[in-house]
C-alpha cells in the first residue's frame, strides 16, 4: 500500500536521487522515482485499463489534486492520450502494486498554459501514483468483459473503420492452444457474418486504428455460441481469441484528414481489391471497387507535381478498368460512357478506344464500333484484336445493311400494293 | 378490530378531515391525525385518506388560506409515517403526477422522501419510481422563448413566468434527492464498487441537468447570478460524489458519437436493458453531458475538483461533439452555452499545438458546418461575432499542417462570401505567420499554397459572377494577392510563379465583370429615373415602384424608390472599390515582375 499521502506530498518536491529519466527523448523531461516495488514483471499494455491512486503536488509542495479525496481510484485508458504524456508513458513502466514520483516537465503536462484553476502556466508537477491493477480493454457494449483487447503494436493516427469500410485483416485464431485458422482478408464491416468473421471480431475491429496488432479475447457469446463451429473444430460455448492486425482500411472520403498522397493511396488500396474481384470474375464488385478509386480522386485540388501526374494515370486506369467490368456485366451504355470518360483525359488511349469499340458493337452500332477500332489500328498497326474487330465490324455492317435492304425492300413493296389497292387518295381529293 | 370498524372509521376520518380543513379548522384536523384511535386505519387505508387532504393542495389554498396548506403539509407528513410505506408510496405518486399543478407536486416530495426512507430495503425499485415521476415533471415544464436578450439584459430572464416555475420546482427537487446522495457518496469512504442506487442518481441528476436546465440562463455575473444558478451548483456537487471523477462521462460522450455514426444505432438508443446504463440516450441524453462539461469547463462550477490529469487535447476532442450538439439548437441560450464551452476547450490549448491527424474524425466537419451556420443565421449579434472568433481561434490551434487541411476543406461546407472572406484574411496571416517563424514555409508555399490560391481567388462563374453578393471574398482575395505581391518580393512562397494564372482566374474576369455589372446597374438606375420622371409627369401620384432589382439571385420585395436608388448606389460604390483594388493589385504585380 502507499505511503500516508499526506508526509510522501511533503518530502518529494524535488526528484530523489534514484530518479531515473523515463522520457522518451531523454530530455529529463520526466524522472521516475520508485517508492516501493511492484509484484511480478508485467507492466500494462497499451489499452490497459488502468486503476490508480495518485496524490499531485506543485514544487512548493502544495497538493493540487487526490484521487483519496474524492473516495475512488483513477481509472483510464493508457496510451490513449486521454492523459498528460507524462502518465500515458509513466504508468506503461510501472508494475502491479507499486508506488513510484514522477517529475513532470510542463512540456509533458500542462505547458505554458497550465490548467487553470488549479495548475499554473509552465508548472512542474509531481505525482506520486500507486498502480492498483489494470484489466485489458473491455470493448463489448455491456461492459460485460466479453470482448477484451490487449495491444501488441500500436496503430497510427486517430480514426477507426466506420461501419461498411472496407478493412484488409490479418488474423490468427485460437482455441486453448490449438489454432484453428490463420488467415489474411479483407471485408466489408459489418458484413462480417459472409466471411466467417464472429461478431466480437468484428466489433473489435471496428476500434483499431491502422496498423494495429492486438490479441482480441472473445467469451463464447461474442464468438461461435452455443452452436460452436464444426469446420474449425470448435465445439459449443468455447471462449477463443484471435491475434489481428489491422493492415489497412477504407477512409471515410469526406475525411479532411487525406492529403493528396493519402487520397492516393487510397484509391491504390481499392484499385488493388477492383483487380482481385476482377481475377475472380466478381465483376459486379470490382465495379464497387473500381468507382471507389474514382471517388478518391475525382476533385482535382490538392494534388501536387509528381502526384498529380500519377492520379491522372490512377483515374485512368480506374476508368479504363469501370469500363471493363461493365463491358463484362454486358453493361454497354455505361461502359461507353466510362471509355468516354477515359478518352477525355487521355485521347490517344488504345485500351479505351478498343473498350468503346467493344460497347459500341455491343450497342448494335458497328459504323461506330468501326471507326474506334480503326483508330487503334492506326496508333498500332499490328493489334491484331483490332483488326479483327474491324472484320467483325465489317460483317455486322454487311448484315445490317442487308437487313435494312430487306426490311426497306419489303417497305416499299408494301406501300406500293397498297396503292394499287386503294388507288391513289390525293388524285381523288384534289378531284372533290 | 374488525375490518368492518376500520372501513368506518376510515370514512370517518376522511369526512372529518375534509370538513375541517374546508372550513380551516386546522387544530382539530391535526389532533384527529395525532389521534391513535386512527392509527391503524391510516396503516391500512393510507390510500382513501390521502386523496381527502391532496384535494387541498391547489394555488387556491396557498393564496386564501396558507394556514389550511401548511395543515396540510403536516397531515400528510404525518399520514407518510404511519402508513405501510408501499400502498402510500403508489397513492402519493399517483397525486404527484399531476403536470399542471407544481404546488401539490412540491407538497407531496417530502412525504414521498419520508416513506423512501422507511424504504431502505427495497428501496431501488422505489425510488426509481419516484425519481421517474420527477423527471416527467421535470420535462413537462415549458422553456422560455427566445428573447434575442444580449449581455446584462439576460438578468431580465429571472422574472420570466416559465424561469421562476422552474426555480420553484428545482428548489424542492435538489433538497428532496440531497439524503439519498449523501447515504451513497463517495466522501463517505463508502464501498466504489458499482452501487445501483448510485447509479440511478447520476441518471436523474444528468436529466436534470438537460431540459429544461439547458434553456436558462446558468451564468454567474460579477456579484449576482440567477436563482436557479445556485441549484445547479449544487446539483454538481452531487454528481461529485456520486461519480467521483466528473470527466468520466467525456467517455460516454465518445460511444454516443461514435455509435450515432454506425448503423448499430437504431437498436442502440431504445435500449438494451442490459448494456451500460450511462451509454442509453433515454436514461443519460447526451444534451445533459454537453450541458455538465458546460458547467465544468465554461462555468468553472467543481472543475477544481476535477481530476488533474486529463489532457487538454483529448478534451477539446470530446468537447467538439458536445459542442455541435449544443449549437446545432435553435434555442439561443443552449447556442450561448456551446459557444461558451467552445471557447472555454480552446483556450487551454496552444496555437500550433493540435496535430492534423485529429481531422481524421468527422466531428470537425460537422463543427464547422454547425459553428458557420451561427455565423451566418443566428439572430443575437454578439453571438455572430463570437462563433467568428471561435473559428479563428480553432484554425489556429492547429500545426501547419492541420490548417492546411481545414482552408483546403473549409470551403466545401462554408460558401457564403462573408466567411469565405473571412477565411481569406485568416490565410493571409497564416502566411505571415509562416513567412515571419524560422520554420520552414511548408504548406503555405509553392503548388500547395497554389492549391488554396485557386480556390479562395477565383470567381464561381468567371466574369458573370454576381459582385455583389460576392464582394466580401473578392476584396479579401484581391488584398491578399496584393499583399504577396509586396511582402513577398523573394518569390519565397513561390507565389511569382503562378501570377499568370490568377490574372487569368481572378483578374481578367473581374474586370470583365466590373464593365458588365456596371453597366447593368447603370441602366437599372436609368431605369428607375424615367419611371419617376413618368410618374410625376402622368397623374401626380406615387406609384409603387416596378423595376425589379435582384442582388444575389434573390429579387428584393417591395422597395420604395428611393431604397433602390440606394441599394443601386450602394453596389456602384462597391465595384469603385472593386476597381481601385484591382488596378493597385495591377501595379503592384507589375512592379514585381519587373523587377524580378
Amino acid at each position: 500500500m502507499a505511503a500516508e499521502n499526506t508526509e510522501t506530498a511533503e518530502v518529494v518536491q524535488s526528484p530523489g536521487p534514484s530518479a531515473v529519466d523515463i522520457s522518451p527523448d531523454k530530455d529529463g523531461g520526466i524522472l521516475k522515482e520508485i517508492i516501493k516495488e511492484g509484484t511480478g514483471f508485467e507492466t500494462p499494455v497499451q489499452g490497459s485499463r488502468v486503476f490508480v491512486h495518485y496524490v499531485g503536488t506543485l514544487t512548493d509542495g502544495t497538493k493540487f489534486d487526490s484521487s483519496r479525496d474524492r473516495g475512488k481510484p483513477f481509472d483510464f485508458n493508457l496510451g490513449k492520450g486521454s492523459v498528460i504524456k507524462a502518465w500515458d508513458i509513466g504508468v506503461a513502466t510501472m508494475r502491479k502494486g507499486e508506488v513510484a514520483v514522477l517529475t513532470c516537465k510542463p512540456e509533458y503536462a500542462y505547458g505554458k498554459a497550465g490548467s487553470p484553476p488549479t495548475i499554473p502556466p509552465d508548472a512542474t508537477l509531481i505525482f506520486e501514483i500507486e498502480v492498483i491493477e489494470w484489466t485489458g480493454e473491455d470493448l463489448s457494449q455491456k461492459k460485460d468483459g466479453g470482448i477484451i483487447r490487449y495491444q501488441i503494436t500500436k496503430g497510427d493516427g486517430y480514426s477507426t473503420p466506420n461501419e461498411g469500410a472496407v478493412v484488409e485483416v490479418r488474423l490468427v485464431g485460437k482455441h486453448g492452444n490449438r489454432v484453428f485458422e490463420e488467415r489474411e482478408l479483407s471485408f466489408p464491416l459489418g458484413e462480417g457474418s459472409e466471411f466467417g468473421i464472429c461478431e466480437g471480431l468484428e466489433r473489435a475491429i471496428e476500434k483499431f486504428k491502422k496498423g494495429e496488432k492486438s490479441r482480441i479475447e472473445l467469451k463464447s457469446k461474442y464468438a461461435f455460441k452455443a452452436e460452436g463451429k464444426a469446420e474449425l473444430a470448435i465445439p459449443p460455448n468455447a471462449d477463443i481469441e484471435y491475434e489481428v492486425e489491422l493492415k489497412n482500411f477504407e477512409k471515410a472520403k469526406e475525411s479532411w484528414s487525406l492529403d493528396s498522397a493519402e487520397k492516393i493511396e487510397q484509391a491504390k488500396f481499392f484499385k488493388e481489391k477492383g483487380t482481385n474481384y476482377f481475377k475472380n470474375e466478381k465483376y459486379a464488385l470490382a465495379l464497387k471497387m473500381y468507382k471507389k478509386v474514382i471517388s478518391f480522386l475525382e476533385f482535382g485540388s490538392g494534388f501536387e507535381g509528381d502526384l498529380d501526374a500519377e492520379r491522372k494515370a490512377l483515374l485512368l486506369v480506374g476508368h479504363l478498368n469501370l469500363a471493363l467490368c461493365h463491358l463484362k456485366l454486358l453493361e454497354h451504355v455505361e461502359a461507353r460512357d466510362q471509355c468516354d470518360k477515359a478518352l477525355k483525359l487521355d485521347p490517344s488511349s488504345e485500351k479505351g478506344l478498343f473498350r468503346r469499340g467493344q460497347a459500341n458493337l455491343g450497342l448494335g452500332e458497328p459504323e461506330k464500333a468501326k471507326v474506334d477500332f480503326e483508330a487503334v489500328c492506326k496508333m498500332d498497326p499490328n493489334n491484331k484484336a483490332a483488326a479483327n474487330q474491324i472484320i467483325l465490324c465489317n460483317k455486322k455492317i454487311k448484315e445490317q445493311k442487308g437487313r435494312e435492304k430487306k426490311i426497306y425492300a419489303n417497305m416499299f413493296e408494301k406501300f406500293a400494293q397498297r396503292d394499287r389497292e386503294v388507288g391513289t387518295p390525293m388524285e381523288t381529293a384534289e378531284v372533290n | 378490530m374488525s375490518v368492518q370498524n376500520i372501513d368506518d372509521l376510515c370514512s370517518e376520518l376522511t369526512t372529518i378531515l375534509g370538513d375541517c380543513l374546508a372550513s380551516g379548522r386546522i387544530n382539530e384536523a391535526l389532533s384527529v391525525i395525532y389521534n391513535v384511535k386512527y392509527d391503524q386505519c391510516i396503516k391500512d387505508k393510507s390510500w382513501d385518506i390521502i386523496p381527502s387532504v391532496t384535494k387541498f393542495l391547489i394555488q387556491e389554498t396557498v393564496d386564501n388560506s396558507p394556514e389550511v396548506f401548511d395543515c396540510c403539509e403536516t397531515l400528510l407528513k404525518e399520514i407518510a409515517e404511519k402508513s405501510s410505506p408501499e400502498e402510500a408510496l403508489l397513492e402519493f405518486l399517483e397525486q404527484a403526477e399531476s403536470f399542471e399543478n407544481d404546488v401539490k407536486f412540491l407538497a407531496l416530495l417530502k412525504p414521498i422522501q419520508i416513506i423512501l426512507f422507511k424504504l431502505p430495503k427495497r428501496r431501488r425499485q422505489s425510488l426509481e419510481w419516484c425519481l421517474n415521476m420527477i423527471e416527467s415533471h421535470v420535462t413537462s415544464l415549458p422553456v422560455p422563448e427566445n428573447y434575442r436578450l444580449e449581455g446584462e439584459e439576460r438578468k431580465l430572464l429571472d422574472s420570466d413566468p416559465c424561469v421562476c416555475r422552474i426555480t420553484k420546482v428545482y428548489g424542492g427537487i435538489v433538497p428532496f434527492c440531497k439524503p439519498f446522495v449523501n447515504e451513497v457518496s463517495l466522501r463517505q469512504r463508502a464501498e466504489y464498487q458499482k452501487n445501483v442506487q448510485r447509479d440511478l442518481l447520476i441518471c436523474f441528476i444528468l436529466q436534470l441537468l438537460g431540459h429544461p436546465l439547458a434553456f436558462l440562463d446558468l451564468e454567474c455575473y460579477e456579484k449576482s447570478s440567477s436563482a436557479i444558478r445556485s441549484m445547479t451548483e449544487e446539483l454538481l456537487t452531487f454528481l461529485t460524489y456520486l461519480a467521483g471523477d466528473l470527466m468520466v462521462f467525456l467517455e460516454y460522450a465518445e460511444t454516443r458519437e461514435s455509435e450515432r455514426r454506425s448503423k448499430r444505432n437504431e437498436n442502440f438508443t431504445t435500449g438494451n436493458s442490459d448494456e451500460d446504463i450511462f451509454c442509453r440516450e433515454d436514461k443519460v441524453p447526451v444534451l445533459s453531458i454537453a450541458i455538465l462539461y458546460y458547467l465544468v469547463l465554461a462555468e468553472h462550477i467543481q472543475l477544481s475538483e476535477a481530476p488533474c490529469i486529463y489532457s487538454p487535447l483529448y478534451i477539446f476532442q470530446r468537447c467538439l461533439y458536445l459542442i455541435v450538439v449544443l449549437i446545432k439548437h435553435s434555442e439561443e441560450l443552449v447556442v450561448r452555452k456551446g459557444l461558451l464551452l467552445a471557447n472555454a476547450v480552446l483556450v487551454t490549448l496552444s496555437e500550433g499545438s493540435v496535430p492534423w491527424n485529429i481531422l481524421e474524425s468527422p466531428i470537425h466537419k460537422e463543427f464547422v458546418e454547425s459553428l458557420s451556420k451561427v455565423m451566418i443565421c443566428c439572430e443575437v449579434e454578439s453571438f455572430r461575432k463570437s462563433a467568428v472568433l471561435i473559428l479563428r481561434s480553432y484554425l489556429f490551434k492547429f500545426d501547419a499542417k492541420g490548417r492546411y487541411l481545414l482552408m483546403l476543406n473549409l470551403p466545401t461546407v462554408v460558401n457564403h462570401s462573408g466567411i469565405l472572406g473571412y477565411l481569406i484574411t485568416q490565410l493571409k496571416d497564416m502566411i505571415i505567420n509562416a513567412l515571419s517563424s524560422t520554420m520552414t514555409l511548408a504548406y503555405f508555399t509553392g503548388k500547395t499554397l497554389y492549391d488554396l490560391m485557386s480556390i479562395y481567388c477565383s470567381l464561381e462563374h468567371g466574369a458573370e459572377t454576381d459582385l455583389v453578393e460576392n464582394v466580401d471574398q473578392i476584396v479579401s482575395a484581391l488584398n491578399l494577392i496584393r499583399f504577396l505581391a509586396l511582402r513577398d518580393r523573394e518569390n519565397k512562397t513561390g507565389m511569382w510563379d503562378y501570377v499568370g494564372v490568377l490574372e487569368k482566374s481572378l483578374l481578367e474576369p473581374l474586370r470583365e465583370g466590373i464593365k458588365l455589372s456596371r453597366a447593368h446597374y447603370k441602366l437599372m438606375l436609368r431605369d428607375l429615373e424615367e419611371e419617376k420622371n413618368g410618374m410625376v409627369n402622368s397623374d401626380g401620384l406615387t406609384r409603387k415602384s416596378n423595376v425589379a432589382i435582384t442582388v444575389g439571385g434573390q429579387m428584393l420585395p417591395n422597395l420604395t424608390h428611393e431604397n433602390k436608388v440606394t441599394v443601386i448606389t450602394s453596389a456602384l460604390n462597391s465595384f469603385e472599390l472593386i476597381e481601385s483594388l484591382l488596378s493597385r493589385v495591377n501595379e503592384c504585380i507589375d512592379s514585381g515582375t519587373l523587377k524580378s
